[in-house]
C-alpha cells in the first residue's frame, strides 16, 4: 500500500525511486549506479527522478547497503558516558574507520519478559540490547550535499532494514507478542524474531530469493530453527505470527504454504498474497520503508547550510528587525509625545506651588505668633499665688459665725494658706461652724487639702470662753499646665482631703 | 534502560539556527529600539506622578488659604497677637513701679508703711523680640480686705499687673476692721533682649523656669 511519502532508496549499486504519480498510480524506477561514489549515487538518483517524471518534492531517504551498517549489540551495564563511547567505538569497528569519521545512532531495546529470566540465568547479569546504525561521515555528508545540489529534499533519513521492521510490527495483530519477520531483499533474506520493539534474534541468508530456489528451502529451515530456539528459551512457547515482506505475487502463495509447515498454527501475513493487506514485490518493500514504529532511528546528517539560506535568514532578520523597529519607534514616539504634553500641562498647573507654600508659611507664622503671645501672657500671670481666690474662699467659708484673725499665704508648689480665727465658745455650735467651713472650702474645685485644727474645748467637750480660737490650712493645687496624658473623669478624682479632728 | 545515543546532529542550536538567527537579529533590533523609549516612558511616569502630587498640593493649599482668608484669618490673627501683647506691659523701671504702687495705694486710701523693691527674675518666656521679667516689690501696711484686693486690681488697671508671691494678713481681735498686711508682689513686664553676649556678665538677675 503506497504511503504518503515518496521513497528514495540508496545503495552503492543502485538507486530506487517510489512515488505516486499525478494520476494516482504508484510507480518505481530503479537506476544502477555507474560510479560508486556519493556523486555517482546522486547522479543515479537524479536520473531516477527524471525517468519517473515526478516533481521533486521532499522524500524519505532510505539508506541501504554501502551507506549504513546496521547491528544489534548486547552491552553490560555501563555508565552513560561509557555506553556512548562503546557504541561509537563498535560502530567505527563495523565500518573499519576511525571513530572521528563515523556517525552513529543507537537505541536501547527492552528485554522481553519472556526472555528476561533465561538471559539472566545464562549471563548472570542484566545486559542491554542496542539497535545501532553506523554511517561514514565523509561519504554521508558528500551524498547529502549532492542530493541538495540536485534539488532533492529530505523529509527524513532512515535505515531500510530497520524501517521495514517497523512495517512488520505495524502489520501484527498482537504487536507485543513474538513474531518472525522475513525481509526478502535483492541481495539477502533477513529473518528476525521481534518482540514489541526488540529484536531478540536475527539471521541472514545471502542471495536473491527470486533468483535462487534453494533460498526458499533455507528460509523454511531457518524459520523452523528460530521456532525451536524460541521454544527452548521460553520453555515450550511458540511464535504464532509470521510476516513476510518483499515477496513477489506469483510466489507468495507457495512461500506461504512452505512457511505453514515450518510454523504450524501461526498466523501468516505474506505480502502479495490475496488475503494480505501488504503490497508485495519490491515496490511493497520500498513503501514499507516509509513506516514509522519502534525501530525508528533518525539518520539525518548535518551538512553545511546553504550560504543563500544563511543570507536569506540574515536578511529576514534584518528586515524583521528594521520593520519592527520602525513600527515600534512610531508607537513609542506617539506615546512619548502624549505623555510629555500631559506632564507639561500638569507642571503648568502647579507652577505657583512655591508661592502658595510661602504664603501658607506666612499665615501659619502669623497664627503661631498669636498663640505664642497668648501663652506667654498666661504663663506670666501664672507666676503668682492664688491670693484673691484663697482669701475670698477663707472669708466665705468662715461666714458670719467665725472671724478671721490671720491669713498667711506661702508658695508650697501651689498655694498654702494658713488661716486662724475665733468662733463660738459653745462646743456643739463651734463644731457645726467649723465643719461647714471645712466642707465649703473643700468643695472648691482647685482646693486639694483642707486641715482644720479645732479649739481644744471641742476635743474636751467643755465650755471654755477663753480658748475658742482655731486654725485652718487650705492648699490649692498649683496651676499646672494641662497634661493630656492624665485625665480624670468628672467625679472620680480624689477630691480635697479634709483633715482635722472635727 | 531506555536511552538513545547518536552523534548525527549538532543539537537544537544548529537545527534551528536558520530560525534562531533571524529571530535573534529581530529581537536585538527591537530591544535596541525599545530600551531607550521605555526608559523615557518610565521617567515620564515618575515625572507625571510628581506633577500630579504637586497639583493636588496646590489645590489643597489654595483651598486652605481661601478658607483662612474667608474668615478674616490674617486680620484676626494680627489683632489677637496685638491684644495678647497688651496683656503684658512694656518695659517698667523700678521708679515707675514704686510710683504706681504709691499711686494705687493713695487712691484707695491704703495706709502703706513701706514699699521696697526686690530682685528681678528673668522668666523663661523669651521671644524673638523681647523677654519677660518679674520685678519684686514688698508692700507693707494696714487696710481692710476689700481695699487690699482692690489695690491689686487697681495696679492692673494702671497698666502694671502684679502677681502675689506670698502674703500675710493679721489682726489682734475680730473687732478690728483692718489687717496688718505684708504683700510680696511680682510686677511682670516686657523688656528688651540684651545685645548678643551682653548677658554673660550680668549678675543682678536670676532666671526662673
Amino acid at each position: 500500500m503506497p504511503g504518503p511519502d515518496s521513497i528514495l532508496h540508496l545503495t552503492t549499486t543502485s538507486v530506487e525511486w517510489a512515488s505516486v504519480g499525478p494520476d494516482g498510480l504508484p510507480s518505481r524506477v530503479q537506476v544502477p549506479v555507474r560510479e560508486e561514489t556519493p556523486a555517482g549515487v546522486a547522479q543515479a538518483a537524479r536520473e531516477a527522478l527524471d525517468t519517473s517524471g515526478a516533481r521533486r518534492s521532499a522524500a524519505v531517504i532510505v539508506l541501504g547497503t554501502g551507506f549504513v551498517h546496521e547491528s544489534v549489540l548486547d552491552l553490560p551495564p555501563l555508565a552513560r558516558r561509557e555506553v556512548r563511547a562503546v557504541l561509537h567505538r563498535k560502530a567505527a569497528r563495523n565500518l573499519e574507520l576511525p571513530p572521528a569519521e563515523v556517525l552513529f545512532a543507537s537505541r536501547a531495546m527492552e528485554t522481553p519478559d519472556a526472555l528476561a529470566s533465561s538471559t539472566e540465568e545464562r549471563d548472570g547479569r542484566t545486559s542491554t540490547r542496542w539497535q545501532s546504525a553506523a554511517l561514514s561521515k565523509r561519504s554521508s555528508v558528500e551524498l547529502f550535499l549532492e542530493l541538495r545540489r540536485l534539488g532533492i529534499g529530505v523529509k527524513r533519513v532512515v535505515s531500510g532494514r530497520f524501517a521495514r521492521m517497523n512495517q512488520v510490527v505495524g502489520a501484527l495483530e498482537k504487536p507485543d507478542e513474538p513474531a518472525i519477520g522475513v525481509d526478502l531483499g535483492p541481495e539477502s533474506v533477513y529473518v528476525d524474531v521481534i518482540v514489541g520493539g526488540t529484536i531478540v534474534n536475527q539471521s541472514r541468508i545471502a542471495g536473491n530469493f527470486a533468483e535462487l530456489p534453494s533460498i526458499g528451502l533455507a528460509l523454511v529451515q531457518e524459520v523452523r530453527n528460530l521456532q525451536g530456539w524460541w521454544r527452548k528459551e521460553t520453555r515450550g512457547q511458540s511464535i504464532e505470527q509470521v510476516v513476510v515482506l518483499g515477496a513477489e505475487e506469483d510466489r507468495a502463495m507457495l512461500l506461504r504454504q512452505a512457511l505453514g509447515t515450518a510454523a504450524p498454527g501461526a498466523r501468516l501475513m505474506v505480502a502479495g498474497c490475496d488475503d494480505s493487506e501488504l503490497e508485495g514485490g519490491r515496490l511493497g518493500s520500498l513503501w514499507a520503508c516509509g513506516a514509522r514504529g519502534p525501530f525508528d532511528l533518525d539518520l539525518s546528517v548535518r551538512i553545511p547550510r546553504r550560504p543563500t539560506r544563511v543570507l536569506a535568514a540574515l536578511a529576514a532578520g534584518v528586515l524583521m528587525g528594521l520593520g519592527g523597529a520602525v513600527w515600534l519607534q512610531g508607537v513609542f514616539d506617539e506615546r512619548l509625545t502624549e505623555r510629555r504634553v500631559e506632564t507639561a500641562l500638569l507642571n503648568e498647573k502647579s507652577l505657583d506651588l512655591i508661592l502658595l507654600e510661602e504664603e501658607q508659611l506666612r499665615e501659619q507664622a502669623r497664627v503661631e505668633g498669636f498663640v505664642r503671645e497668648m501663652e506667654r501672657g498666661f504663663a506670666a500671670r501664672d507666676q503668682g499665688l492664688p491670693f484673691e481666690d484663697l482669701l475670698s474662699l477663707s472669708l466665705e467659708s468662715l461666714g458670719r459665725d467665725a472671724a478671721l484673725l490671720s491669713f498667711n499665704l506661702v508658695d508650697d508648689g501651689g498655694g498654702r494658706a494658713t488661716v486662724t480665727g475665733v468662733t463660738s465658745n459653745d462646743p456643739q455650735r463651734a463644731q457645726q461652724v467649723l465643719e461647714r467651713a471645712a466642707a465649703h472650702a473643700g468643695a472648691h474645685p482647685d482646693v486639694t487639702q483642707v486641715e482644720m485644727d479645732p479649739p481644744s474645748y471641742i476635743r474636751a467637750g467643755e465650755m471654755d470662753s477663753q480658748h475658742h480660737d482655731f486654725s485652718m490650712n487650705l492648699v490649692m493645687a498649683p496651676r499646672i499646665e494641662e497634661d493630656e496624658s492624665v485625665v480624670e473623669a468628672p467625679g472620680e478624682g480624689p477630691g480635697p482631703e479634709v483633715g482635722g479632728e472635727l | 534502560m531506555k536511552a538513545n545515543y547518536h552523534n548525527m546532529r549538532g543539537g537544537i542550536l544548529s537545527r534551528g539556527a536558520l530560525l534562531i538567527l533571524p529571530a535573534s537579529l529581530a529581537a536585538i533590533s527591537l530591544a535596541g529600539v525599545t530600551i531607550q523609549p521605555s526608559m523615557d516612558l518610565r521617567a515620564l511616569d515618575i515625572e507625571e506622578r510628581d506633577a500630579l502630587q504637586r497639583v493636588e498640593r496646590c489645590e489643597t493649599l489654595r483651598h486652605d488659604l481661601a478658607s483662612f482668608h474667608g474668615v478674616q484669618g490674617p486680620r484676626l490673627a494680627d489683632l489677637g497677637q496685638a491684644l495678647a501683647r497688651d496683656l503684658i506691659p512694656g518695659d517698667a523701671t523700678p521708679l515707675r513701679l514704686f510710683a504706681v504702687t504709691r499711686l494705687a495705694a493713695d487712691g484707695l486710701g491704703l495706709d502703706l508703711d513701706g514699699v521696697s523693691p526686690g530682685s528681678t527674675t528673668i522668666l523663661d518666656l523669651d521671644s524673638e523680640l523681647d523677654r519677660i521679667v518679674l520685678d519684686e516689690t514688698t508692700v507693707t501696711g494696714r487696710s481692710d480686705v476689700a481695699r487690699i484686693l482692690a489695690f491689686l486690681h487697681l495696679l492692673e488697671d494702671l497698666g502694671h499687673p502684679a502677681v502675689v508671691l506670698d502674703a500675710a494678713l493679721s489682726r489682734s481681735t475680730p473687732d478690728e476692721s483692718e489687717f496688718d498686711f505684708v504683700l510680696r508682689l511680682g510686677f511682670y513686664h516686657r523688656t528688651h533682649l540684651p545685645p548678643e553676649g551682653a548677658e554673660a556678665g550680668s549678675t543682678d538677675m536670676e532666671t526662673m523656669p
